[in-house]
Parts: structure tokens; sequence; C-alpha cells
């Protein structure tokens, strides 16, 4: 199919799935009690914007998500280095960290409420160990894994500096990859960030239920939709810097590297 | 050299199991030092008393046993549509070239999108119920067979399967015999992953609204400050997921490994 087609084909599937949506309401199929027009949606998501109502929540939940993805990306990245030059630690700690990354992380929130306390330590201390550090640290140490040993022998040579093998060696290996991983931790921290508010307000998660138990209806559509272009944005704005990276530094670093060497 | 093996399996096990005593007596030590507040991390002695006392604790409405089943109950109807309606839908997609070319990258967008926000959509369409929890379960695990299950489509050789058409024109056979065998442990890596993120969306549904689960009951120790017994929920519903991933890990291995094949 040609692209031209395929664009026209998904405009068709969108809009017959939007004129689906308004007929069923408006034939009575679905009750507009649970699911608005979409027309009353999309004068809803305007009238939001135009008056910047609930932009206080959805700043507060943006910032505990940033600051979160911030501190887990530093505290998965200083981890799995640290434990990188511990063998053994690595060994020990590795399957207890894989292990909590398959079960439900929503558990430990109540735990998290009893230990930090402060409503804004608790989200952020959250959101950074258990949706961001997790993944960060997983993805760096496979990629660490995949290093060539010779590198780090053939560094060991020139030099004894610790420091000098982190800076130039196993921070440019780890930088690539560290991309992707926080590309897929900012989905997973953003569902964290949102459980938070729900779980403890302020925040958009929770304006979502009291949306949602007050049967404002239309309001809850229309902060769902809200939320989900946020994540897009958050989801294409880390996709491009991926791209950006692994296309300007991947030379700059290879010649760093061959300069320290000279 | 299977005595060594089992000599090793054997240390680390060992090795772990150290590794936890160890651990838990210095948080105990800590504890009862007053380093921090029974109230924020009881005895340890305490969480496991209290979940060795689980099932015959009659403080918990309802009773242990009725919050287990109905995860459980949960959990395995969303397993249930997954493999019997969003794997084989996911396979249709992913090998009509119309539909993967229109479609795919629609619903892979969707995917950026957290999907916890669409519960309380779920809640006012179906209440406090058991319905919004399976399907919440079956909306959080579609991503991973989704994409699993498209990535092991496009990985088939399609050499494979002109050879297989030489031979027979049974779409079936050549379905059974060279496209499934030929994908199966992408295929089984998303199964296992979508069932793990399945066991995520159900406990996250319990605990966010409802009176049965136990997501429930980690959200009801919590706000009646029984914190021993919240900890002891957390350590049940961590032990039902790793019971599930592993069941799972072990279902992959055996396949993969061809036992079953």
């Amino acid at each position: 199919m040609r692209r031209s087609s395929v664009i026209m084909a998904r405009l068709l599937i969108f809009a017959t799935f939007l004129s689906a949506w308004q007929l069923a309401v408006e034939s009575r199929l679905v009750e507009e009690r649970f699911v608005p027009k979409p027309s009353v949606l999309m004068a809803n998501i305007l009238e939001i914007l135009a008056e910047g109502r609930y932009i206080d929540q959805l700043t507060i939940t943006i910032t505990n998500y940033v600051v979160g993805v911030v501190f887990g990306t530093v505290v998965g990245v200083s981890l799995a280095l640290a434990l990188y030059t511990v063998k053994y630690a690595k060994s020990l700690l590795t399957p207890y960290i894989l292990l909590l990354s398959v079960v439900p992380k929503v558990i430990f929130f109540p735990i998290f409420v009893k230990l930090f306390v402060v409503e804004e330590v608790i989200k952020i201390a959250f959101i950074a160990i258990l949706y961001v550090a997790i993944f960060v640290y997983l993805g760096v140490v496979s990629n660490l894994d995949l290093l060539d040993v010779n590198y780090l022998r053939l560094f060991r040579v020139y030099t004894r500096s610790h420091l000098k093998i982190f800076r130039k060696l196993l921070l440019p290996t780890v930088f690539y990859s560290l991309l992707a991983n926080i590309r897929l931790a900012v989905v997973f921290a953003l569902v964290g960030a949102i459980f938070a508010d729900m779980m403890l307000a302020p925040g958009v998660g929770y304006i979502l239920l009291i949306l949602a138990y007050s049967f404002r209806t239309s309001e809850l559509y229309a902060v769902i939709v809200l939320i989900a272009a946020t994540a897009v944005a958050l989801n294409l704005f880390m996709k491009y810097l991926e791209d950006w990276a692994s296309k300007h530094l991947r030379t700059e670093q290879i010649t760093r590297i061959s300069l320290w060497f000279n | 050299m299977k005595r060594l093996l089992n000599l090793r399996t054997l240390r680390i096990l060992l090795t772990h199991l150290s590794f936890i005593i160890l651990l838990l007596l210095i948080i105990r030590s800590l504890t009862a030092a007053g380093y921090w507040s029974p109230f924020t991390l009881p005895l340890v002695e305490q969480i496991f008393l209290e979940f060795i006392n689980l099932p015959s604790n009659t403080l918990l409405p309802k009773g242990f046993t009725h919050h287990l089943t109905y995860t459980l109950s949960s959990i395995a109807a969303s397993v249930a549509v997954l493999l019997g309606v969003v794997f084989p839908f996911s396979f249709l997609l992913s090998i009509v070239r119309v539909f993967k070319q229109v479609l795919e990258p629609l619903i892979l967008s969707l995917f950026a999108i957290p999907s916890i926000i669409y519960y309380p959509i779920l809640l006012l369409l179906f209440g406090f119920g058991l319905e919004p929890k399976v399907l919440m379960g079956i909306i959080v695990g579609i991503p991973p067979v989704f994409i699993y299950t498209s990535t092991g489509v496009q990985l088939i050789n399609p050499n494979y399967a002109n050879l297989g058409f030489m031979y027979t024109r049974s779409f079936f056979k050549i379905f059974s015999k060279i496209l499934i065998p030929s994908t199966l442990p992408v295929f089984l890596t998303g199964i296992r992953l979508g069932i793990s993120y399945c066991v995520v969306g159900v406990i996250f549904a319990e605990m966010t609204a409802g009176g049965d689960g136990l997501g429930f009951l980690i959200s009801w120790s919590t706000t009646t400050l029984r914190i021993p017994l919240m900890y002891a929920c957390v350590l049940a519903v961590l032990l039902v997921s790793a019971a599930f991933y592993l069941a799972t890990y072990m279902v992959e291995k055996m396949v993969v490994g061809g036992r079953w094949r």
C-alpha cells in the first residue's frame, strides 16, 4: 500500500470510529450518562484548556513525575555501575531486582507511605525507585554485560584510575541504551505517578477518581484525553532525544576515546 | 557432572537463603533498637505470624480465602481472554499486511498512554464488581502480547512458508507446522509478560476500588492501621504474582526446550 493510501485509510478509520460513537450516543444505544458525545467531549477539552482548569493538578503530577524520573535514573545508573564492579553483589541482588520488576509494584505504595510520610517525597520515591530505577538498572546491567572484557583489559593497561575507566569506558557504553531504557521507564513512571495520585491527593489521578465518582462523565473523558496527549507527547520527546543522541553523539564519542588513547 | 550442578544450585540457594535471613535479622534488630517506629515497619516475626494466620484470621471482612479466590478468578478470566481473544486477534492483525500497515501504528501509539487512566471509565460503566477488574487485567496485558506477536510474525522467514505451500495447500498445516513452531519462543515471551501484566492490572483495580480481592485487603489494612497485616498481605500478593510468573516461565522453558514440540 502507498503511504498516502495508508494515511487516508487511518483517517477514514478514525472518522468512522468518531461517527459511530456520535451516532451510538445520539440514538441512545449507549447512555450519555456513561459515554459523552465526541462533540461534547471536544467542547469540554477546549473549555478546560481555555480556563486552565486542572492545570495546577497536572503540574503537580508532572513535577513529581519529572523529579522521579531524574532521581530514578541517577539511582539506577549508580547502582548498576557500583554493582558492576562488585560481581558477587550483582549476582546476589539482581534476581531480587528482577523479581521486583515483574510483581505488581502498586502493592508497595502503602509501605512507601509509612516510610516516607511526606506526600511529595512518597510519590517521588515511589516513581523513582519502583518505576524508573529498576528498569534503568536492568537495562544498564544487561548492556554492561555485553561490554567486551578486552576493552576493559586494554583500559587497565593504560590506567589504574577507576574514575577514568568509569568516565571513558563505562559511561559511554551505557549512555545509548540508557536513553532507550529511560524511554521505556517514562511510560511506566507515568503509570506510577497517576496511581500515586489516585491513592494520595492532590494530582491528576485523584481528579480522575473524583470525576468518576461524581458522574461528571464528559469532564472525566476530557481529562483522560489530556493525560493521554501528555503521555504521547512525552514519549515522542524521548524518541526525538534518542534519535538525536544516536545521530550526533556517536562520532563525537568515538573521536573522544581515540583522542584519549593518543 | 549432574552432582556438581546440584551442588552449585544448592550453594546458590544457600547463599540467597543466608542473605535473606541476614537482611531480616538486620531489619529486626533496627526495629527493636527503635531506629524506626514499629508503626512504620513492625517486627519481622509479627509480620510472619500475621502471614501464617491469614487463612484463619477472623478479623478480615469475608475471610482471606474469599479474597484469594476472587483475585485468582479475576486473573484467570483476564488470562483466558488474553489467550483466547487478544492473541489470535494480534496474530491475524500481524499476518494480514493491510491491517498491519494501517492499524499497527495506531494500536502501538495507544500503548504509550498509561492504561490505568481507563480504570475510572470502567468503574463508571461496570461498577465495583468483578468485570472492571477483569477488563483492567486485559487492558494492561494487551501491549506485550500484541507487540511480541507482531515481532514474532515479522521473524517468520517467508521462504519457509513458500516451501510449505509447495507441499500442501492446507493453510492449517502451514500454520501449525511452520508458522507457529518458528515463532513460538517470541509468542510465549509475549504471553508470559502479558500474564504478569494481567496480575498487575487486577491488583491495581482491586486496590483502587471495590471490596474484594487481595489488593483490597492491602488497602483495607492500611486504612485501618493494621500494619503487620498490611505487610502480610503484600507478602501474599508477592507470592501469588511470583508463582504466576514462575509457572509461565517454566511452561515457556518446557515448550521452547522441545519437550512439548
